[in-house]
């Protein structure tokens, strides 16, 4: 073993000495230089004095409080009851780093005041500079290169389109007169699907568009843990009464089909998953019993009772080889998903486990605690990485397809961290604490719940939230009553933006009336060449005049468009109204040409004129532009009325075709 | 021998009857069947709560008529009386609901008699919202939910855990409402909660239905959840005190009934009919067990104390259980003083004759081992007999006031409460020497109690060079240092509200934390000598609430903030502890001392008062108190007053009506002698002296200063461990080995053999009879009875020297129950 040891240490030396080479090359001999010339702080000389003084007492040869021992090297870097506190070079992951500076609870030391600033220096310096043991100790090699060699493999891709749910029922099983939180939360991988769990029923909604797909009863109760299947074709909701009725149901995505139900559990399931093949589901929950059934015929595969506490979180690898289980109690194990041979026992949580997640390529797990933090753990049981994700209590963990994390917690945080547990951004502070955050298909979105009953769809790039979606759909007959009054609405923004129109008419016919005046003006200029000056400034005032009412003019047919619902028998009006304006300006085209002829002599008047008839003539080509945006306008209010009337023909259908369940569901739903 | 001795204390007459099995079986009276008639000799008729406010829609308060007989006898006439009240409010059933704002009155009226309470009714239309602390909270108390069996336990039940008795309302909302964030409440679908669906039985509980679905107490779960399950644990106003109704209740015949009302008061004023919640308890079921609702059924004669708790708060009515159809004629007997006015009384309320006053002997053997932990010697005997002199006994009691033995009874009994004693590798003998010495001398010296207090909780400096402050030597933590103080100096348990509010008194956590802060800042460090340490006020150090870890301002028990910026805390708190308004101080120590003459407390135990655990004779209790300030807490003129009571002198000899009586004085209880006065005794009697460790032959057990020393008699007859500051430590229960040890153990055996009593006065020329006399006279106080010596002469017959005889004779006595008891 040591042999091996000296090997790996080797190892690593060569590492470092090859990264300490790249730095010369990238960074010239100065940086080198200075790296020699640092101060090289380590346990022996710098580190020791100040545990000694400040942390023995509690942590030191005599007394282990919470088996840890700063006394020596070795036991500093073996840690204490939850793991390893320090890791080279990386001060967030360190939990000694984080109590010492107070960022987490307990701070250390107890009840007493903070490190002097010159000590913490020391220690930070002491883990960036890689944990020295002494002054010709090698830098231990920071374990996050492990993470860092992620290459997502065999992804579960389905053959064909991913599922999509196709017609489904809309009328929900029940409609809770108060709002609940979403008891669970899934999202396809493959589709923008999301999944949310509520009393009774389960509601599909289009996680790009936000739009409502359809509900699945889950008559049996609450569904408490959803997972669809590796390839987005089906949908497994686990749940049940609680303390009395627990089963797993699963659901074909595309027709809302329920496949099959397993488990006949005395309370409800709280975790639960289907292997990427299809072969096996896993349940668990406060029996304290893991059972994994065949989904072919619903036969027992085989029990796990290892557990001491509450099941409370389980997951099948990618690759379906192994079943990660966890309960309240911390205790976190590792099975072959085959025969349910144990393969691991990966301990570090000292608090209940929330949730567990594979990485895509099944080498990697992680799992989330009521202990604040989220662990990353390799298949041989070592544990990866630790760090405090949600203060008070983490409540999920997801991967996405490309390695990062979201979580989200008691500190109501949803919080995105690369592929080493590094923070990338804060995506949302939610109402009350956090219970779900899973990523879209594309990682493009993370949708988020919380026990208020919000569930947010919230872009992964700024946080900006899209959609919401709610776990308590309207009844149809609700919907209907909305689209209705809806339906109203546009009705009287249409009659307003009619309204609108026929003052636009109006102006139409003021701006004529101002032409013929200019006309007359320009007539009685001919027959009074001595007036002529005076009448043609005037006739320009009145120009100027007619395209500030245009311009008015504009305002109105834009504001007309913004609102209109459209039809298109007033469309027609507004054409014909606007072939007679059309008409007139010709007219008056018409009349400033023969004008340009009387007025022949008088040059600079007559370009005053010219410029006055192509302010006309833009007046128009605007107008003329405004009524064709309207005609569109009018055509998509069409399309969208008409859109509206088939779904309500659908609803009304569906409607009809749901009476019967639901009336059996709302005695359900109302106990005396 | 042994054998012949064993049965001849059997054959021997010696034990008197007195040592009586108390009679279980009291007359029961008729039990009156159905509703009684309107009664004739109706004295008065009250109706409860005599002042009544309804403070919105939903608010209501139950309403009680209680008549009072001229006999003093209390009947419940809630269904008898003819209710009237007009406007504002209405009644239903026994329930006052409120119709619209404004005041009006409620009168009742029964035959002639009339009482009336005023009604007050504001904000009819104001319909408050089910609140988390003062609707939801008292549930889990009143179901039972919280207690330690179930969910209050430390690690839950079933995985879910409430704190006990509710100390954590902050912390059970948190764990109902987000601990596993989905599973108890179900905000949707308030039904399907977790916790209404346990609480009513629709899925499988442990604890079984604790509420009908329909019950009121369910639908306030309900409520709750469908209001969103809002929390106001920090903004509710506080519960400031809990009335219950009627405060004292006289139930004659065994099934009579009594209704009682709870009302909280809190903090923003308002009051609230809390039956539905409070917890009701009687500490007396056999005489009176009340229900879930507060309906109280009289049982057997007796006394009982009826509770209710709500909140942290637990109040109590004195109730009495007589049996009906007795009749009852007091003695006219004199009192002796102000104790025997306030016995007198009392026992004339329980209808209840005192025994007679004792014989001459009785007295002097019980007065003697009493007060100065002796037996009378013969000499003593024969002056005190044949002195005529009426005030005899009073001249007894003075006379036995100023004998040094009657400080070192005192001072063992502190030395008891102390826990003065040494303790291998970590308290010294020679600090615990001093200690004991320094206890001796104040009481010897007279020094007024409340100072010797002030000495000894102020205490700061050396171990050998200031002795008092040793009493934070024995305990070194500062919780139990508080714990101990409460307990010796004010009677008071505050040990369960270290990890939770105390279940049946007013204590919570913030008191006890804000107490023990009084002690945390005591310093200590070893002097030059290593057995000294040096006690000092290091004037920091903070004392902090366990469930938040808030540093706790010093806070007098159920009293103010004191100023302890400029002064050594415990200086401050001895001195509130001491000061003539201290509601404990001065009643404990006077009622400390009435059990040892009485053998038992006005209270009892002594050193466990508490709300739900009340004085049997309250006026008494209060009463010894005072005397005790007014005699500036000389422990002489107060055991003179007792002394010299009719209650302290009654026989042991029970009459027909108080037979059944323990608590109330009514004759002598017969007591076991303590177990160093009666290894005294012992060596006295049979003139062989024990030596003890450290103290000169011939020295007293009651002089052992060590708490550390014993002997196997003392261990065997229950002294005092001093491990603890319980009045309980010392034993007199009797066990196997104590009779074994004095039958067959080297204790009397041995001791007859050594004293050589019966050898020397058969040489120094008495004859057998006189021997017996003597015999008698030493270990018993009285000569024996014509049958007694007329069977012992049976035993030695003519001979002249009978030795071996006599000694058995000596033998058997001193293995009699007459010798071991005081009675």
């Amino acid at each position: 073993m040591s042999f091996r040891k000296v090997e790996r240490l080797k190892g690593g030396r060569v590492l470092a000495i090859g990264i300490a080479a790249c730095i010369c090359i990238l960074s010239g001999a100065n940086a080198a230089r200075g790296e020699e010339a640092a101060e090289k702080i380590t346990y022996a000389d710098h580190v020791q004095p100040i545990f000694r003084q400040h942390c023995f007492a509690c942590h030191g040869p005599d007394t282990k409080k919470n088996d840890l021992s700063l006394e020596s090297y070795a036991t500093t870097m073996t840690g204490g009851a939850s793991g390893e506190v320090l890791y080279a070079e990386d001060l967030t992951s360190s939990q000694l780093w984080l109590m010492v500076n107070h960022e987490i609870s307990p701070a250390m030391p107890p009840g007493g005041a903070k490190l002097s600033d010159a000590e913490l220096q020391t220690i930070q310096k002491w883990i960036e500079g890689g944990l020295l043991e002494k002054g010709d100790s090698q830098k231990r090699a920071p374990k996050k290169n492990a993470v860092a060699a992620f290459t997502p493999t065999a992804d579960n891709r389905p053959e064909g389109e991913p599922a999509m749910p196709q017609g489904l029922l809309l009328e929900p099983v029940i409609h809770a007169e108060h709002r609940g939180a979403a008891t669970s939360l899934a999202v396809s991988p493959w589709a923008p699907v999301a999944a949310v769990g509520a009393p009774f029923q389960i509601s599909l909604y289009n996680t790009d568009s936000g739009e409502h797909l359809g509900v699945l009863p889950f008559i049996e109760g609450a569904p408490y843990v959803m997972q669809f299947s590796r390839d987005g074709s089906m949908l497994l909701a686990a749940g049940g009464k609680s303390a009395a009725v627990g089963l797993a149901a699963l659901y074909d995505v595309k027709s809302g089909r329920r496949l099959t139900a397993v488990g006949d559990e005395l309370d409800a399931v709280l975790a639960s998953d289907i292997r990427a093949d299809h072969s096996l589901i896993a349940i668990g929950g406060p029996r304290k019993v893991v059972r994994v059934y065949r989904v072919a015929d619903g036969s027992l595969a085989y029990e796990i009772t290892k557990h001491t506490d509450w099941v409370t979180a389980l997951e099948f690898s990618p690759d379906g080889k192994y079943l990660a289980t966890a309960d309240r109690s911390g205790a976190l194990l590792i099975w072959d998903a085959e025969t349910g041979r144990e393969r691991g026992d990966l301990r570090g949580h000292t608090e209940q486990i929330t949730s567990v997640s594979w990485r895509g390529d099944s080498a990697v797990l992680a799992s989330a605690s009521e202990d604040d933090t989220v662990r990353l753990w390799q298949l041989d049981g070592q544990q990866i990485k630790s760090w405090a994700a949600n203060g008070g209590g983490v409540a999920s963990v997801r991967y996405a397809r490309t390695g990062e994390l979201t979580t989200t917690g008691r500190d109501q945080l949803v919080r995105l961290w690369n592929a080493e547990g590094g923070h990338i951004r804060d995506l949302a502070t939610l109402e009350d604490l956090g219970l779900a955050a899973r990523f879209t298909h594309d990682g493009a979105r993370v949708v988020a719940s919380d026990w208020r009953g919000n569930v947010r769809v919230l872009e992964t790039a700024t946080g900006t939230q899209v959609a919401t979606i709610d776990p308590n759909p309207p009844t149809i007959a609700a919907r209907l009553a909305s689209i209705e009054a809806e339906v109203a609405q546009f009705r009287t923004e249409y009659q307003a933006a009619d309204q609108g129109l026929v003052a636009a008419q109006q102006q139409v016919a003021a701006a004529e009336l101002a032409l013929a005046n200019a006309r007359t003006a320009a007539e009685s200029q001919a027959k009074v060449q001595a007036e002529k000056a005076a009448q043609l400034s005037s006739a320009e005032q009145r120009m100027a005049a007619i395209a500030a009412e245009k311009d008015a003019l504009d305002k109105a047919a834009v504001a007309a468009i913004e609102q209109l619902g459209a039809a298109k028998q007033e469309l027609v009006a507004v054409e014909a109204g606007a072939g007679a304006v059309r008409a007139r300006l010709e007219e008056t085209q018409a009349v400033v040409a023969k004008q340009e002829g009387v007025v022949a002599e008088s040059t600079a008047q007559l370009e005053a004129i010219q410029k006055s008839v192509a302010e006309a003539q833009a007046a128009l080509k605007a107008l003329t532009d405004a009524l064709a945006a309207q005609s569109q306008g009018a055509a998509d209010a069409d399309a969208k009325v008409a859109e509206v009337q088939s779904k309500i023909d659908e609803l009304e259908r569906q409607n009809a075709e749901l009476e019967a369940i639901r009336k059996l569901r709302e005695e359900h739903s109302q106990p005396k | 021998m042994k054998i012949f001795r064993f049965v001849l204390s059997f054959g021997l007459l010696i034990c008197a009857n007195h040592f009586a099995l108390a009679k279980t079986s009291s007359a029961p009276g008729e039990t009156p069947a159905g509703k009684p008639e309107v009664v004739a000799d109706v004295a008065s008729l009250a109706v409860y709560p005599s002042e009544i406010v309804l403070e919105d829609g939903d608010d209501y308060q139950g309403v009680i008529a209680v008549a009072t007989r001229a006999n003093g006898v209390t009947l419940d006439v809630s269904d008898q009386v003819e209710w009237v009240v007009e406007g504002s409010a209405r009644l239903e059933g026994n329930r006052l609901l409120p119709v619209a704002d404004g005041a009006t009155v409620l009168r009742a009226s029964y035959g002639t008699h009339q009482a009336e309470a005023p009604v007050k009714v504001v904000g009819v239309t104001n319909h408050p919202a089910v609140s988390f602390r003062h609707d939801v909270m008292p549930i889990f108390l009143r179901g039972g939910c919280n207690a330690g069996g179930c969910h209050g336990s430390s690690r839950g039940k079933d995985g879910f855990r409430l704190s006990l008795f509710g100390f954590d309302p902050a912390g059970d909302y948190f764990r109902l409402t987000r601990e596993q964030a989905v599973r108890r409440v179900n905000l949707s679908i308030p039904e399907e909660s977790l916790l209404f669906t346990k609480v009513t039985g629709k899925v499988p509980h442990t604890g079984g239905k604790t509420f009908e679905p329909d019950s009121v107490h369910a639908k306030t779960l309900r409520d709750w959840v469908a209001a969103g399950a809002q929390s106001d644990v920090a903004t509710a106003p506080t519960v400031t005190k809990v009335e219950l109704f009627p405060p004292r209740v006289v139930m004659e015949g065994e099934g009579a009934k009594q209704r009682f009302i709870a009302v909280a008061h809190y903090s923003d004023g308002r009051t609230r009919d809390v039956g539905d919640l409070a917890l009701f308890m009687s500490n007396n079921e056999s005489s009176a067990a009340i229900d879930a609702d507060g309906l109280a059924t009289a049982g057997a004669r007796g006394e009982a104390f009826v509770m209710a708790r709500f909140d942290t708060h637990t109040v109590g009515s004195q109730t009495l259980v007589l049996p009906a159809g007795v009749e009852f004629k007091p003695t006219g007997e004199a009192p002796a003083n102000y104790i025997d006015e306030l016995v007198g009384a009392k026992l004339r309320t329980m209808r209840i004759n005192p025994s007679g006053i004792c014989t001459d002997e009785e007295f002097l053997r019980r007065v003697s081992v009493d007060v100065v932990g002796r037996l009378p010697t013969r000499d003593e005997y024969d002056v005190f007999m044949n002195d005529s002199n009426p005030q005899k006994r009073a001249q007894k009691v003075d006379e036995l006031l100023e004998r040094k033995e009657f400080a070192e009874i005192w001072a063992l009994k502190w030395s008891e409460l102390l826990m003065v004693k040494s303790v291998p590798n970590r308290i010294e003998y020679k600090p615990m020497f001093l200690y004991s010495q320094w206890i001796t001398r104040q009481i010897a010296s007279g020094v007024p109690l409340d100072e010797m207090v002030r000495n000894l909780l102020g205490a700061s400096g050396g171990s050998f060079s200031s002795p008092a402050v040793n009493f934070y030597q024995i305990e070194e933590t500062t919780q139990k240092t508080a714990e101990n103080v409460a307990q010796v100096f004010l009677g008071t348990r505050l040990q369960c509200a270290q990890c939770h509010n105390h279940p049946f008194d007013r204590w919570t956590m913030d008191d006890y934390y804000s107490f023990t802060a009084f002690f945390s800042q005591i310093g200590r460090k070893t002097a030059e000598d290593y057995r000294e340490t040096i006690i000092f006020d290091q004037r920091s150090g903070e004392a902090t609430h366990l469930v938040d870890g808030r540093a706790m301002k010093p806070k007098f028990l159920g009293d103010a903030e004191p100023d302890v910026s400029k002064r050594d805390r415990r200086a401050v708190l001895a001195d509130w502890i001491t000061a003539p308004e201290n509601p404990y101080f001065a009643v404990n120590v006077a009622n400390r001392v009435w059990a040892h003459f009485m053998g038992v407390g006005v209270i009892e135990p002594v050193d466990d008062v508490r709300v739900s655990n009340p004085a049997s004779n309250p006026d008494l209790h209060a009463k010894l108190g005072a005397k005790l300030i007014e005699y500036k807490y000389d422990l002489r003129q107060l055991v003179r007053d007792i002394c010299n009571s009719h209650a302290y002198q009654r026989s042991s000899e029970p009459n027909e009506t108080n037979s059944t009586d323990t608590r109330n004085f009514a004759r002598a209880q017969v007591r076991r002698i303590p177990a160093e006065v009666l290894l005294d005794c012992l060596c006295a009697v049979t003139g062989a002296p024990e030596k003890y460790p450290g103290l000169p032959m011939g020295a007293r057990a009651v002089q052992i200063v060590d708490g550390g020393l014993s002997t196997y008699f003392l261990t065997t007859f229950g002294r005092a461990p001093r491990t603890t500051v319980c009045a309980c430590e010392p034993k007199t229960e009797p066990t196997l080995s104590q009779a074994l040890h004095l039958l067959n153990g080297s204790a009397v055996h041995d001791k007859i053999n050594e004293g050589k009593l019966v050898e020397t006065m058969l040489d120094a020329g008495k004859n057998p009879i006189e021997v017996v006399e003597e015999i008698y006279l030493r270990c018993l106080g009285r000569k024996p009875t014509e049958m007694e010596s007329q069977r012992i002469a049976e035993l030695y017959g003519t001979a002249e020297k009978p030795v071996a005889e006599l000694q058995d004779v000596f033998w058997a006595v001193l293995n009699s129950r007459e010798f071991l008891f005081n009675k």
